[in-house]
């Protein structure tokens, strides 16, 4: 599994693993019924406090993310690929708040804006057209 | 492992109480009163001179405290010095080694002082770190040695293992293996860790508390992960004017840009957020902030505060 810790961002280390993990349930990355390694396996091999690794796990397990099996492990349930609709809209909200926020205090207009955000979508869905190669 | 009923009802592995430390009229130590809850990692973070060997030391009993006192494993470290030191690791550059006995020999001569050697582990933990087991102590390099004294330290499976700034030094690949290790031995249940360190990443990585000293004074203690929730910097563009920032709840610290103000904000952001409102604050941006500069900006603030007594 690949996880990428940044010890000095402001985010607490368990969030970085519980989001990151969410991440690749989202993209498909992980898949429903795949096994997670221990919580000793990836602290040892994240170089990080086991009890961080347990706590992501935790928060995980109580979002539905994955479950324990007594005795088997840690897998990642079928319903966290419904769950991940909600992480994709959660990470979109925050990359869009922070541009928003950028933009008023550059002193553009709410309606520069809207326009700013329709210019890019549809030049995005242009580019993602099937006709049209690469980006 | 311990049978002894009183350890187990004592939840901290490591209590000081107004512990004190002079040297002539030095104070090395001031006033320290920490605790670290058994079954975690407790990284005490400072920069050289601080006192946290000072302090370290006084746990570990080699060294007299002038003021307060210490208690290991539920005991005064007066009471049962032996019986304490066999169930506590201890890991530091400083550390005496026999020079003129092989890796081999010092592993069998130490092995003969713990009941509880584990020779699996010992010689498990020579082969990961490719120790030359018949090379002299004398003849090894630093990262070597370093690794040898972890050896010893984790082999006879202690309760609590106690780092002086057991990395510094070190190359990157060795400061690795140890901490690999160290969280491979915390996995195992029960154990506590303290250690000491002016790598910020490091106390990052694995502790789960954070102590801050500087001159010999401990200013703070908290989780890691409280610390990240609770600490933010708030930024906005001043427009002109910069808004009155006194009396503000929770600031710790203002830096002014030229077109916009930084503010290190603790605990009550809401509250913050509202207040800056009030004063004609538009936009504010809440952003997270690094333990690194946390830990500078809590040292900085107390000397000058010092300064200005």
């Amino acid at each position: 599994m690949f996880i990428n810790i940044d010890p000095s961002s402001g985010l607490p280390i368990y969030l970085q693993i519980a989001q990151q993990i969410k991440t690749a349930v989202a993209m498909g990355r992980l898949q429903p019924e795949e096994p997670l390694p221990s919580v000793r396996q990836l602290a040892v091999e994240l170089a990080v406090n086991p009890n961080t690794v347990a706590r992501a796990y935790l928060d995980l397990e109580i979002e539905g993310t994955i479950y324990k099996r007594q005795g088997a492990g840690t897998f990642v349930s079928s319903q966290g690929v419904e769950m991940s609709k909600a992480e994709r809209r959660r990470v979109l909200n925050e990359l869009l708040e922070k541009a928003l926020v950028e933009g008023v205090n550059l002193g553009l207009s709410e309606r520069e804006l809207r326009d700013a955000f329709e210019r890019l979508l549809e030049k995005i869905a242009q580019a993602r057209a099937p006709e049209a190669v690469g980006k | 492992m311990s049978p002894d009923s009183d350890n187990i009802l004592d939840e901290n592995a490591i209590e000081t109480r107004n512990l004190g430390r002079k040297f002539g009229k030095f104070e090395a130590v001031k006033n320290v009163s920490l605790r670290v809850p058994r079954g975690t990692v407790f990284g005490l973070l400072g920069v050289n001179g601080a006192g946290k060997s000072t302090i370290i030391k006084m746990i570990m009993g080699h060294l007299r405290p002038t003021a307060g006192e210490v208690r290991v494993l539920g005991r005064a470290l007066g009471e049962d010095l032996l019986g304490i030191r066999r169930r506590v690791a201890y890991v530091s550059e400083n550390r005496y080694m026999y020079d003129w006995m092989t890796v081999e020999e010092s592993i069998r001569f130490t092995s003969a002082f713990h009941e509880t050697w584990d020779d699996n582990k010992a010689s498990d933990l020579l082969k990961r770190f490719s120790l030359p087991s018949e090379k002299k102590v004398r003849q090894l390099s630093r990262g070597n040695r370093a690794r040898l004294c972890l050896l010893l330290a984790l082999s006879f499976n202690p309760e609590l293992i106690i780092l002086d700034e057991p990395t510094s030094g070190l190359d990157p690949i060795v400061r690795r293996d140890f901490i690999e290790n160290i969280v491979a031995e915390i996995a195992e249940e029960g154990k506590t860790v303290l250690f000491s360190s002016h790598i910020v990443e490091e106390v990052e990585r694995v502790a789960d508390y954070v102590g801050i000293m500087d001159e010999g004074e401990l200013l703070m203690v908290s989780t890691i992960d409280d610390i990240k929730l609770t600490y933010k910097r708030v930024r906005y563009a001043t427009n002109g004017t910069r808004p009155e920032v006194a009396g503000v709840p929770g600031v710790l610290m203002v830096e002014n840009g030229r077109y916009e103000q930084v503010l290190t904000v603790h605990g009550v952001v809401d509250e913050t957020l509202q207040m800056l409102g009030e004063r004609g604050v538009k936009n504010p941006e809440v952003l997270p902030i690094s333990l690194e500069d946390i830990f500078v900006n809590t040292v900085r603030a107390e000397r000058e505060r010092r300064a200005n007594r």
